[in-house]
């Protein structure tokens, strides 16, 4: 077979192909929701200000040509190609100076791969590509002084042939690679779950409640609060709140929303939350909140959520300001033209604040709750959350007067109440009997009741705990 | 192909090319006369139509919505001066020409005639001409304010900046780009002096900052006297003493409605620093639980201490019971200390009164008036109001105000003959700032929002315009000021 020979230059266009490829790959199929998200935490816009801001801010320049990067993002294929370049083009840079420095470089392009690692090491948590565009740069300044320097004083170093040897290239680009993609997705665990956490933040934005509950399980919604915060807002966006809270983390009066937190994953949930129950004050709030923790004081998430809510407000000058600003991006110009008829469309109606009148303060849960409890008395989402919040609580006395005032709305006639207020109510009834004749219960749950308690009376308690795991009974015990 | 032919196709084209040339400059360039004409103004942003303004203002720049080319003359007496044509529909005057103008006009007026060219009217239309009236009063040169995020409880980049208002210049006195957890907040400055300067940086190394003499220096108010904090700050004309109120402060958030905060204090009592001697001086009257006293601010001739009360209440159940007075309280500036007897300037038996300030000429408080509590920038409901103390009247400025939005946080010029303030009427959320003409006469005038370079920037700037006070020229703060409140110095 004729052995195939390869100029340094071209074994090195090649080799640099391939990693390109390869990290594509990695970034793409195992980061997609994160790459995604990193659009949403950014902002970029041509406008004076900003400009003027990374004139003054640390992260200076680098900083803008990230924040100008990572506009493009939202396409995960895209996003994932420039993360790729930026692992990758360090190690062009280092190969051409081997090439042009060394005496049969072609034995020596392993030289090259060693900054592979330095770079990946931080790459996942370099949110601004602040790290990535100094390190390209230093790369590509050094690559520059060597090609001049090369061109003067014509070099040609000698290294040991140990060094060349072709087991060893091969060996040390190997490690270099295997090594680069365990430090993405091995080993710091924070890596999959900020990609498992973002793929939850995108179907909840898209309203895929039941992926939501497929994706989240039991044992994960206990290990981790915003998971299993995603995971009760998707069973009462669903309907099954009354069924499963409990098997999904619901531990008290603050499983719902997050409180006193900086972390734009916790706010963007927050405000997440607030869309879905029409609250659009605190939508607002969270989403400004939200966007202060981007550099620019404003991630493109934020931005476009508020003008979301805003049209959806029916405020014209507010929502034209903010599709105005996202017209100033690079890649926002078809999401603000779709949205350009809506924005017309309001241009003459008057701004549609919800219950002007009433002067209800966002507070703890049960308070911020019971104000939309009060004025959609019919609409059981919000009923559901209230009355679950007060049972995670075990606060029964709340807990009654809540369902009494629900009840001719909701559950009139003896229409059968959910499973957990059912096991609430007969779990009361222990004390207080008469609430077996104000609610109707169903026989199915007496039944079960009665199996559960002679269970607990007859030393068979575990057992008992374990077959009605997902009961009030249980969580109350 | 024959050279001949390759010769004559780019004749040709070079010939394509010069004339295609001479058509775009001469479109570009010249005057249009729009084919027809209508009866109205145009709308205009932002609105200067009969506007009045100081002589060395910086151009009114404006644009026309919708339009295409736009093309405007600016006549004094039936003399057109100036013609500024745009695209887009942007009037962007010269700053040179505009100055000419403004000379030329001062006393009088400018008609303003527009010409619009779009998809309505492709031939162009001709619009009634409006007019802007040139006080024959300058303005002070520069203005101090802060950029702020309009938003909750956390902030980004904060800074105090100071702009030209006889140009388009501005440029930060401080922010605190080098440390986000800072926030910097209550700007002010002894008799408009441009020399001296205090503000609060609030942070783990914070203290409130003190450019005065030449010195720099960070107080530590909650380690010094009565060890407690300082918010609302009026420095003494002639420089020794600041008077502060020290606010606990608190905020709340509705979850319904236009108005999405409710901002309240729990507590707030009076101090005064003597920058001489480096302590603070309280007086018993104004460190007492049950009266709340807030906002300080000096007569023009440091004889009198201007000042909002009200009785605490039950908070935040019974903000809307909060009603601040306006009161005034005489002030020995040789003794350093306060007069027996306490005036009441406006008893507020509706309503609420903030941010008291007096002309220059003492003779005029323009306050802000909100239906209820102490932070009315957060009320769509507050204006402006105005007493003239000699005749203890109130003066008429609803001109000034928006119905429907929040006007508030004032200052008066040197002169008293401008006053600058913040109002949300343009958005609702976001606050800029208008300046007014108070006339020798004591009229006001119709405000102005403040001049930008593209007026189109009014609307993409992502901050609001906080405490405006004019100054009398540029702050000049040394660089390590910003140093003495960084934690990662």
């Amino acid at each position: 077979m004729k052995k195939i020979s390869l100029a340094p230059g071209r074994l090195l266009a090649i080799l640099s192909a391939l990693l390109l490829l390869i990290f594509w790959a990695v970034w793409f199929f195992c980061y997609p929701n994160f790459l995604i998200w990193l659009e949403g935490y950014s902002y970029f816009s041509t406008l004076p200000d900003f400009t003027s801001l990374y004139g003054s801010i640390p992260e200076g320049i680098p900083g803008y040509i990230g924040a100008f990067l990572h506009q493009f993002y939202k396409w995960p294929a895209l996003g994932a190609l420039i993360q790729a370049f930026f692992a990758v083009w360090p190690v062009v840079c280092a190969g051409v100076i081997v090439i042009r420095i060394f005496e049969e470089p072609k034995g020596l392009i392993w030289i090259a791969f060693l900054v592979l690692p330095i770079y990946i090491y931080r790459q996942f948590w370099d949110l601004l590509i602040y790290f990535g565009v100094i390190y390209s740069a230093v790369a590509t300044v050094l690559m520059l002084l060597v090609l001049v320097a090369a061109a003067i004083w014509k070099p040609s170093l000698k290294m040991p042939e140990f060094l060349k040897n072709r087991w060893l290239n091969l060996v040390v680009m190997l490690a270099s690679v295997i090594c680069s993609v365990y430090f993405l997705t091995g080993l710091d665990p924070r890596n999959r779950r900020q990609e498992e956490i973002t793929r939850l933040e995108n179907l909840g934005q898209n309203g895929q409640w039941q992926e939501i509950l497929s994706l989240v399980t039991p044992k994960d919604a206990k290990q981790d609060q915003l998971k299993s915060r995603y995971a009760l807002l998707a069973l009462a966006e669903t309907g099954y709140l009354t069924e499963y809270a409990f098997r999904y983390g619901l531990s008290g009066l603050d499983s719902f929303l997050f409180y006193d937190t900086p972390d734009p994953l916790c706010l963007n949930f927050n405000a997440l939350f607030y869309q879905c129950m029409d609250m659009h004050n605190a939508v607002i709030q969270q989403s400004y909140q939200q966007g202060v923790q981007s550099v620019p004081g404003i991630g493109f998430a934020s931005l476009r959520r508020l003008a979301d809510t805003y049209i959806e407000l029916k405020d014209y000058e507010l929502a034209r300001k903010y599709l105005d600003i996202l017209a100033h991006s690079t890649c926002h110009r078809a999401w603000v033209k779709e949205r350009l008829p809506k924005l017309e469309s309001i241009k003459r109606e008057e701004p549609a604040y919800q219950y002007d009148e009433h002067k209800a303060l966002i507070a703890d849960f049960p308070h911020t709750i019971s104000s939309m409890v009060d004025r959609n008395v019919e609409n059981r989402k919000y009923t559901d959350l209230l009355l679950c919040a007060y049972l995670a609580n075990e606060d029964g006395d709340k807990f009654l007067n809540i369902l009494r005032y629900i009840t001719p709305y909701q559950y009139p006639e003896g229409t059968p109440l959910p499973r957990l207020y059912e096991e609430a109510v007969i779990l009361i009834s222990m004390v207080n009997p008469e609430v077996l004749s104000e609610f109707h219960i169903s026989e199915q749950t007496r039944a079960r009741f009665s199996d559960y308690v002679s269970m607990m009376n007859t030393g068979r308690g575990t057992q008992a705990l374990k077959k009605y795991a997902d009961t009030y009974w249980a969580y109350s015990y | 192909m024959p050279l001949r032919m390759q010769s004559y196709i780019r004749d040709k084209m070079l010939s394509l090319l010069i004339l295609l040339s001479i058509i775009l400059l001469s479109g570009c360039s010249s005057w249009k006369t729009p084919e027809s004409a209508i009866d109205s103004r145009p709308l205009i942003f932002p609105d200067y139509a009969e506007v009045s303004i100081p002589k060395n203002i910086a151009p009114l720049n404006f644009i026309v919505e919708g339009a295409d080319r736009i093309q405007a003359s600016f006549s004094h007496e039936g003399v057109e001066l100036i013609r500024v044509k745009g695209n887009d529909g942007i009037v962007q005057i010269p700053l040179n020409k505009w100055r000419e103008l403004l000379g030329q006009a001062a006393g009088g007026n400018i008609d303003v005639q527009v010409s619009v060219w779009s998809k309505e009217y492709p031939r162009g239309v001709a619009m009634l001409p409006f007019p802007i009236y040139v006080a024959d009063d300058d303005i002070d040169e520069w203005l101090a304010y802060r950029l702020i995020e309009p938003g909750y409880r956390s902030w980004r980049q904060v800074g105090l900046y100071q702009r030209s208002l006889t140009s388009f210049e501005e440029m930060p006195i401080v922010t605190n780009a080098q440390s986000n957890e800072t926030c910097l907040n209550c700007h002010h400055f002894p008799s408009y002096s441009s020399k001296s300067m205090m503000f609060h940086a609030r942070g783990s190394e914070g203290g409130t900052i003190l450019y005065h003499n030449g010195k720099l220096s960070k107080i530590k108010f909650n380690e010094i006297g009565p060890k407690k904090n300082t918010t609302y700050p009026a420095w003494h004309p002639e420089g020794r003493y600041i008077a502060f109120s020290s606010n606990t402060t608190r905020q709340s958030f509705y979850l319904h409605g236009k108005k999405p905060i409710e901002v309240y204090d729990y507590a707030s009592d009076l101090l005064l620093y003597d920058t001489e001697q480096g302590r603070v001086l309280t007086d018993p009257r104004f460190m007492t639980d049950e009266v709340l006293e807030s906002f300080p601010s000096w007569s023009p001739d440091g004889r009198n201490l201007y000042y909002v009360a009200a009785d605490a209440r039950k908070l935040p159940d019974e903000v809307e019971d909060m009603h601040y007075h306006i009161l005034r309280v005489p002030f020995d500036p040789a003794a350093g200390s306060f007069g027996e007897q306490i005036d009441t300037v406006f008893k507020a038996e509706e309503g609420s009164a903030s941010h008291p300030r007096v002309s220059a000429d003492g003779r005029y408080l323009l306050y802000t008036w909100a239906e209820y509590g102490t932070f009315p920038v957060w009320h769509p409901e507050a204006d402006l109001r105005m007493i003239d103390l000699q005749a203890m009247q109130p003066v008429d400025i609803s001109l000034w105000n928006d119905p429907d939005e929040t006007d508030s946080y004032h200052s008066w010029s040197s002169d008293g003959r401008w006053a600058v303030w913040g109002s949300r009427r343009q958005d609702g959320r976001y606050t800029h700032l208008y300046i007014a003409h108070f006339d020798a006469e004591g009229a006001p005038h119709k405000p102005f929002l403040l001049p930008q370079e593209d007026p189109r920037y009014n609307i993409w700037r992502l901050k609001s315009y906080n405490v405006p006070e004019f100054i009398d020229g540029k702050v000049e703060l040394p660089d390590e000021a910003a140093e003495l409140f960084n934690p990662q110095k």
